[in-house]
């Protein structure tokens, strides 16, 4: 009965950190983009509760505090330590998420431990997309113990500002990563006097049990026994690569192994198998039980594993900086396996979007430079059209453009729904988008635009048809993706995202839905004639 | 009111259109006494409901149509017209190239782990969206004239087509309407029936989905505002009352019917803000500076925050949302409207264990039909009510006065079935949890709403209301350390009372976005004069003269590059060099207050700039309360209390027979004909002049 209350009270404290964390950062990713997490673990770093109201980091599974337990054991531990560490293969891929840990005491019991990552706006290392190893992608933190009660350890904070290039932001977010752990500390210590505790054993086993019964409860009920194998492709400048899956039901429990999937890539897009990890579960969730809340016990039920030395589970020193692009294919690898067992969960291949970076000079020569982001198509359902350019794993919004034009010398011709860009199906996919903008710079600026599927296309499933691939365009010259380009003034760029793929035959598609996606130019007359037959 | 035949008449009335009921009030201004009367809405006729209304009231008061002097109104007609999609067709007019402005949105999901996600459908579809070949640059130089042939053409295919209203929205139109205008100028020419919405007009804000969603919703439901305010006035007439009609605003101030026909948007959740305008009104009698007004119904808790007598305001505003209770999942109204938080937590809330053992309470609603299982109309799941039933906080035979009998055998089956025996536990421990529960899920909510804005709910005084809250403002006060509660009388008419003590006003914004260092001031103080004008002339058709307006001029600023920003009052009318170091300084100073830091090297940037103009507010005496000889005291009843983990006998009392001064101490129960108040061990009520309860904790 208390267990709700109780319950709302452990997510109460990592909301609470987790404004914090806003309250005190000074970057532009952390307050705007709410890129950060804040999470609560027991004392053997099994996570209880993650912040899910406030920010955006869905990687609750980081194995951060466990490994941190390895270097630090409890007994070396006191109230008011501060540990961190930006490790790629315990965290969320890549060095630009540094975590901070703190022990939190009940007078001298160990009882919890709160962490706070960050995406940082930078953490040095080559600006270009070509390193080769995780060394040239940034500072790497090794396990540090960078604050006792006593106070900051300053020759942390030297090596860090000393290595980056807008040190006042970075140790500033480090700063609120700290004061976000802080308040969690605070917060604990009011939930234990408020409800009469020692320590969080009992709501922690409870919240953690409760979770992996339903989460398993939940996989038995949508996946039957089995062995399920599926694939999909990455595009690699110019390669392709394959994350092939086998995912393995038994009573509950589910496997997945990547065993099968391309060797680890000499670009910066390999991810390591945490990350790999966090969006196996994401879409194990999101096919089972969205509801189910972010702990260990939630995800217990789930194991992966892939071989040593795959770009799924890259061996240190493996370049990883570019790890969306290929993290935010693995849950598409899933459904493509599962598709024929929760058909009425799928969703057919997305074209995920663009990454999109602009940097130059204005008029009056002051340095600018911004990213945005320009979706794709997400995959046609089990019963209902994908969505007009919607990002998908992964969620982001889009720059307006009367704000990217009062901020960045372009002018944006037109951006307008590619035609046919969805998949034809009973169940359509939804379209990509034409993104055209001509540099009113004076001086050349750099353009740099990753991430989509320019070489392959997101495919359709159970006999939907694939959506188009995306295109990069130079005054209407084709450009590689990942390539940074110069544009003079009058130079234009146009960016077409990839749509996503159908899902079931298109000829079962209700002629109304078809006639209605003519009438508003969504389905051409002539694919109408050709795709839907 | 013998004695007072002479003095001429002068009366006011408040009428708020909600879901279930029309609420009138009438107020003698003269005394400061008020009268309520309440009819069933009749959405198939909800002038003729309004006039039933206010003809009974009247009649009921022996008050002549003739002696009302104003009428100020709040109405759900813009809010159902947007939910149920029962606007006129619309079309909408864009520059050639941003046909999807309305398909793209944000390009976001409001849920991440749903892979069946619904996306709110734009009011107007693809088709009717019509390109012309125009631009404006960011700075709102022309690149590029409109193409006026284009215009005509697209004038005489809506006409073809009955269109009746459409939106217009250029790019960069926020910095210059002239483009937009020029449509206008060529529509009343080739098709002069169609109503226009400019979005230069409608709210000349940066970010282009958002103002066309905005000019788009206002296009589509100024047809039938119009008609409907047009027969209002009329049928008033018909009942002799020639008073001028005022409408309540989202935003706190009322507006003429002239400006509410150009800018029906603005009235969209104005029954809600009425409420929170009366509670600052309550808490500024009280002389409170910090007053969380609290509204529970049967469907939705609502929680504004009132600093120093002024609710928070915002500039963004859903409706439509898919998901009611979740952010993101509406279409944005980019309107000037009071900042409240809708909780899915109401009365009519409905409990149930989760597939984790959890008891959840809502959002989901049992609403007014079938309603609570106590209701005994056919439900069956366990509701808030039927909890609060079972606790005895509130009673059988006194529920609304005692005209609608509960039935507590239906509310005990209700709770053993759905929550004791899933459970595993006693019915009493579940109808104690149930309330426990939504209690909590409120003050989460509401803590979470004080930490975004910097605040500490501690601070702040409770004003409850709604036919819920005085039951549940005792548990939410405990969950969230708050000290002190005030109960005002007249629970159940807040908003039609709130519109009373409201104030005319519009308010006019622009964008700008330009670096404060680099302002032109000569355009600015233009800008500026230009928006108190046009607010000036607003203000004025209801009724206010330019002599007796105030006008609050502002500044929207961010450390450049922040997508939010906060309002900074300018220090004059004509806005100088010197007086940057102190719009610098204020800035600085709310940031501070709100984030607990700076961003030290980082200039900041001017994104907006507002004027709201404002006629005075008329006070209104604080009548003595008359009181009924009863004796206040109606008797006693079991009531459980969570510090005995039971039962109690508790006094019971009855809330118009209690006088001035009256202290009552806690564990005891307040009854009222649209409420209950829940008094707690411990706490102490006093009874103020004005009949309100004043609750120390």
């Amino acid at each position: 009965m208390d267990l709700e209350i109780l319950w709302n009270g452990l997510l109460m404290i990592v909301d609470e950190g987790a404004f914090a964390i806003v309250r005190t950062s000074m970057s532009k990713v952390v307050v705007e983009g709410r890129d950060f997490g804040a999470m609560l673990y027991d004392p053997r770093g099994n996570l209880l509760a993650a912040d899910i109201s406030i920010a955006s980091k869905t990687g609750a599974t980081s194995i951060v505090v466990k490994e941190l337990l390895e270097h630090f054991p409890p007994e070396t531990l006191a109230p008011g330590d501060v540990l961190a560490s930006n490790n790629p293969w315990w965290i969320m891929g890549h060095l630009n998420d540094i975590a901070i840990v703190c022990p939190i005491f009940n007078g001298r019991k160990l009882v919890a431990f709160a962490e706070c990552i960050a995406h940082m706006g930078d953490i040095g290392g080559s600006l270009s997309g070509a390193p080769r190893e995780v060394y040239e992608e940034g500072l790497i933190i090794p396990p540090l113990k960078i604050g006792t009660r006593a106070g900051e350890n300053e020759t942390f904070f030297s090596m860090l500002q000393a290595n980056v290039r807008i040190p006042g932001h970075v140790a500033g977010d480090v700063r609120a990563l700290i004061a976000g752990c802080r308040v969690m500390e605070e917060r604990v210590a009011a939930f234990l006097e408020r409800h009469g505790m020692t320590d969080l054993s009992r709501i922690g086993g409870t919240v953690l049990e409760r979770s992996e019964r339903t989460m398993r409860a939940a996989i038995a009920a949508a996946i039957p026994n089995g062995v399920y194998r599926g694939s999909t492709t990455v595009d690699a400048l110019g390669e392709v690569l394959t994350i092939a899956v086998k995912a393995t039901a038994k009573d509950g429990r589910l496997e997945f192994d990547f065993d099968g999937s391309s060797p680890q890539s000499l670009l910066g897009i390999n991810s390591t198998l945490v990350y790999t990890g966090v969006w196996c579960k994401y879409i194990t969730k999101c096919l089972v039980c969205p509801e189910l809340p972010n702990n260990e016990g939630t995800f217990a039920p789930i194991t992966v594993k892939a071989p040593v030395g795959t770009f799924v589970n890259p061996t240190f020193p493996a370049p990883v900086k570019m790890k969306p692009s290929t993290g935010h294919y693995i849950p598409t690898a899933i459904v493509n396996a599962l598709a024929d067992v929760v058909p009425d969960r799928i969703l057919a291949e997305s074209g995920n979007k663009f990454l999109v970076y602009l940097s130059g000079r204005d008029e009056a020569g002051a340095a600018f430079s911004d990213m945005m982001f320009v979706m794709g198509g997400m995959g046609a359902r089990a019963n209902k059209d994908g969505l007009h350019c919607m990002s998908f794993p992964a969620n982001s919004s889009n720059l307006p453009v009367e704000v990217l034009e009062a901020s960045i010398p372009v002018r944006v011709r037109h951006k307008r729904l590619r035609t046919d860009s969805g998949g034809a199906g009973r169940f359509r996919g939804g379209c990509g988008q034409e993104f055209e903008f001509e540099s009113v710079s004076a001086t050349p600026m750099t353009v740099r635009a990753e991430h989509g599927k320019l070489y392959t296309t997101p495919l359709g499933l159970r006999g939907g048809k694939a959506g188009a691939s995306g295109g990069i365009a130079v005054n209407g010259s084709a450009v590689a993706d990942k390539s940074a380009v110069a544009l003079a003034r009058g130079d234009v760029m146009n960016l077409q995202t990839p749509g996503s793929g159908g899902a079931y035959p298109p000829g079962e598609r209700d002629p109304a839905a078809l006639e209605r996606d003519v009438e508003n130019g969504i389905v051409s007359a002539r694919s109408a004639g050709a795709d839907y037959r | 009111m013998t004695g007072r035949k002479t003095r001429a008449a002068d009366f006011a009335l408040g009428v708020d259109i909600g879901g279930t009921f029309t609420d009138v009030v009438v107020l003698d201004r003269a005394t400061g006494r008020l009268a309520a009367g309440k009819v069933l809405t009749d959405y198939s006729d909800l002038a003729g409901a309004v006039v039933a209304g206010v003809r009974q009231l009247l009649h009921d008061r022996g008050i002549a149509g003739a002696g009302v002097k104003n009428v100020v109104h709040g109405t759900t007609l813009v809010t159902n017209a947007l939910i149920q999609r029962s606007g006129d067709a619309t079309a909408l007019i864009v520059t050639s190239g941003f046909r999807d402005v309305l398909e793209f949105g944000r390009e976001s999901r409001y849920d991440i782990y749903a892979i069946d996600i619904e996306i709110p459908k734009p009011l107007v579809p693809r088709a009717m969206v019509f390109e012309v070949n125009e631009r404006l640059d960011s700075a709102g130089r022309v690149v590029e004239a409109p193409d006026e042939g284009r215009i005509r053409e697209i004038a005489r295919d809506l006409r073809r087509r009955g269109v009746a209203g459409a939106a217009v929205c250029f790019l960069h139109a926020y910095r210059n309407g002239a483009h937009e205008r020029r449509v206008a100028e060529i529509f009343a020419r080739e098709a002069p029936e169609i109503v226009l919405s400019l979005s230069s007009d409608v709210m000349p804000d940066i970010r282009e989905f958002e103002r066309a969603s905005t000019t788009v919703a206002n296009a589509y439901v100024q047809p039938a505002i119009r008609g409907y305010l047009d027969l209002l006035a009329k049928r008033l007439r018909s009942i002799e009352i020639e008073a001028p009609l005022l409408l309540m605003s989202s935003d706190g101030g009322t507006v003429s019917t002239q400006a509410a026909v150009r800018h029906p948007i603005r009235l969209v959740e104005s029954g809600p803000a009425g409420g929170a305008i009366a509670a600052s009104h309550i808490g500024r009698g009280h002389g409170l500076d910090k007053v969380m007004a609290y509204d529970m119904g049967g469907t939705t808790a609502k929680i504004c925050l009132v600093d120093d007598g002024r609710p928070e305001h915002t500039d963004y505003f859903e409706f439509g949302r898919v998901d009611r209770f979740v952010k993101g999942s509406g279409l944005p109204l980019n309107v000037p409207a009071l900042d409240m938080i809708e909780i899915g937590a109401g009365g009519g809330s409905i409990a149930r264990v989760d597939a984790m053992e959890r008891l959840r309470i809502g959002p989901d609603s049992a609403g007014a039909s079938p309603g609570p299982a106590c209701y005994g109309l056919g439900g069956t799941s366990p509701t808030v009510t039927d909890a609060d039933l079972y606790l005895g906080y509130l009673a059988a035979d006194s529920f609304l006065g005692g005209t609608m009998l509960l039935d507590y055998a239906a509310a005990v089956r209700a709770i053993e079935n759905d929550v004791a025996r899933p459970l595993g536990l006693t019915a009493t421990r579940a109808a104690w949890g149930i309330h426990e529960v939504v209690n909590d899920n409120m003050a989460r909510a509401a803590k979470i709403h004080c930490l975004e804005r910097g605040k500490d709910a501690r601070e702040y005084t409770l004003v409850a209301y709604g036919g819920a809250g005085p039951v549940h403002a005792e548990g939410i006060a405990r969950a969230l350390d708050i000290r002190s509660v005030v109960y005002p009388l007249r629970a159940g008419v807040m908003s039609a009372f709130g519109f009373l003590v409201a104030p005319p006003s519009f308010e006019l914004l622009r964008a700008i976005v330009v670096p404060l260092t680099s302002l032109d001031y000569a355009e600015v103080n233009r800008i500026v004069r230009g928006l108190e004008t046009e607010g000036r002339a607003l203000v004025k058709t209801a009724g206010i003269a330019t002599r007796d307006c105030v006008v609050r001029r502002e500044f929207g600023i961010r450390f450049a590059g922040q997508s939010f920003q906060l309002s900074v009052a300018l220090p004059n009318a004509r806005l100088s060099a010197g007086d940057v170091d102190g719009v610098r300084a204020a800035f600085l100073r709310q940031y501070r207050k709100r984030f607990h830091r700076l961003n030290p090297d980082v200039p900041l940037e001017v994104v907006n700039c507002r004027v709201i103009v404002s006629g005075p507010t008329r006070p209104i005496r604080q009548a003595r309360k008359t009181v009924a000889k009863a004796h206040p005291k109606k008797g006693y009843r079991e009531v459980y209390l969570p510090e005995r983990s039971g039962f109690a006998r508790c006094p019971v009392y009855d809330r118009y027979a209690l006088t001035e001064g009256t202290r009552i101490r806690g564990p005891a129960v307040i009854e009222e004909v649209e409420s209950t108040v829940l008094l707690g061990t411990g706490a102490v009520a006093t009874v103020a002049r004005n009949g309100n309860l004043v609750v120390k904790r």
